[in-house]
């Protein structure tokens, strides 16, 4: 049976405006709340919940979401996570307000499932930060290639030969794989 | 095995241009060391990752696009707390406030406190120079053409998309589908001005008429990418003749209706869209132009 929430789901795939105004309506307060009550500003807030959706959006695409518990207390422990890692960041450990925020969250699956969005989300980011450290060339080489056109079709446009574009995508992919694994945030990320 | 070499047969091996026994071989190697088999698995999700990231790019852009235009109906909209501040905190910070004004008095009286100043009036008061002070200018709310006009450039980010190029790509404009492809509009329109005296340079003739109304059309599309609706509305126009490819004439009318959304012409665009809807020959614009009709309707 469908999960009760799977509208909401489909309302974030689909990216249907009224039903995400109406989820938003459900959790947006308490994201507000718990980040406004720990250091936070209502914009941050907002990004949060951003966040998190484009999270919950890239999971979804991978693989279908078997959620127990509703949506809009799912996305609110995404956006704990997500907040709380940025709190981390800035070295403030101390959180206050009840973790839940009314919601009751009893399945393992579910805040695991959270956990793993949060891991998805620092994937991304570490992966949008490292490709930045790489050259022009590489980027289009590489973003193109993974938008879907073949390596061929990549090499004829960028007007280079295709055992060039193999071997500048190993040099790329290298160089990509080296700085992420550099990176201090890389053991967390659980790739 | 190194890492330096492992990343470098790992191209081939991820391509499948290695050779079955050298795959074999690869793998077991790999397998055996805890350090490769990492590096294959984040070279996988990597490339696996960054795919979905990169194919999703318009669909995500769409949803951070209603997220953004949903925030102003959250933020600053603060739900009432709880009032935490106890009573004698009121009275206390009210006799404070009275303090801070009785000193204020005291200190520097009001105008009408002070001793007049006299000033010697040579002429006599005009009724013009009667200064009125300036009315404080209150936040206007937008009045409904700004409404309107909100509401079709919301409309029209939430239809637009640059059509794709041919299927087959090759002839006087291919120059300027590689651009227009690549998201480089300024370059495509170039490349279509000129793509009329390239053709004489390669001794080819004059541009067939399909090949200027294509060139028209990727125009007017580039332009619009570019957010010159007005210049692509003419072009947009030329393009729908009766000599026209039907999924042309098709297409053209679609993207003229988004186009006078845009400018603000709601009835020109509700009657192409309308055109669209009830013509059998209209294919999966006919469904698109039904749905933005009704949307027009509904704002």
């Amino acid at each position: 049976m469908d999960h009760p929430d799977t509208r909401y789901i489909n309302a974030l795939i689909s990216n249907n405006e009224p039903l995400l105004k109406e989820l938003y309506q459900k959790c947006f307060g308490k994201i507000r709340h718990f980040v406004t009550d720990n250091n936070g500003t209502e914009e941050d807030a907002w990004d949060i919940l951003q966040e998190a959706m484009l999270s919950i959006f890239f999971r979804i695409k991978q693989k279908p979401l078997s959620l127990t518990c509703p949506f809009d207390a799912f996305i609110y422990i995404v956006c704990r996570n997500l907040w709380i890692k940025q709190l981390r960041k800035k070295n403030i450990l101390r959180v206050t307000t009840d973790p839940e925020m009314g919601y009751s969250i009893s399945g393992e699956d579910d805040l695991a499932l959270a956990e793993e969005c949060k891991r998805q989300e620092g994937r991304r980011e570490l992966l949008a930060e490292k490709m930045k450290e790489l050259g022009d060339g590489c980027r289009e080489l590489l973003q193109q290639n993974w938008r879907g056109a073949r390596l061929d079709e990549v090499a004829a446009n960028l007007k280079i030969s295709y055992a060039y574009a193999r071997k500048k995508k190993t040099e790329c992919m290298t160089k990509l794989i080296l700085l992420m694994r550099q990176s201090p945030l890389y053991d967390q990320l659980k790739w | 095995m190194t890492i330096e070499q492992w990343l470098l047969k790992a191209s081939a091996y991820f391509d499948g241009t290695m050779a079955i026994e050298e795959a074999r071989a690869f793998e077991q190697q790999t397998a055996e060391n805890d350090e490769l088999s990492e590096l294959m698995k984040l070279w996988k999700l990597t490339d696996a990752e960054a795919s979905a990231y990169e194919q999703y790019k318009p669909e995500v852009e769409a949803f951070i696009n209603t997220h953004q235009r949903l925030k102003k109906e959250f933020i600053g909209v603060t739900p009432a707390r709880a009032v935490k501040f106890p009573a004698w905190k009121w009275v206390a910070a009210a006799a404070v406030l009275a303090g801070i004004f009785l000193i204020g008095k005291l200190l520097w009286p009001t105008s009408s406190e002070k001793p007049p100043v006299v000033v010697q009036n040579t002429k006599p008061v005009s009724p013009d120079s009667t200064v009125t002070p300036n009315p404080v200018k209150e936040k206007e709310s937008p009045s409904p053409s700004e409404k309107n006009q909100h509401q079709n450039e919301v409309l029209y980010a939430q239809s637009f998309t640059p059509d794709d190029i041919p299927g087959d790509p090759n002839g006087p404009l291919d120059d300027a589908y590689f651009y227009y492809a690549s998201k480089q509009y300024k370059k495509a329109i170039t490349a279509i001005d000129s793509a009329g005296s390239r053709q004489l340079t390669r001794g080819g003739g004059d541009l067939n008429a399909t090949t200027k109304l294509y060139g028209n059309y990727y125009k007017a599309l580039s332009l619009m990418s570019l957010g010159n609706e007005d210049a692509a509305i003419p072009l947009l126009n030329q393009t729908i003749p009766q000599n026209a490819p039907q999924s042309l004439k098709v297409k053209s009318r679609w993207y003229l209706a988004l186009a006078y959304i845009k400018h603000n012409e709601r009835s020109l665009a509700s009657t192409l869209l309308e055109s669209l809807a009830n013509d059998s020959s209209s294919g999966a614009y006919k469904n698109k132009a039904r749905k933005l009709l009704s949307d027009l309707k509904e704002q």
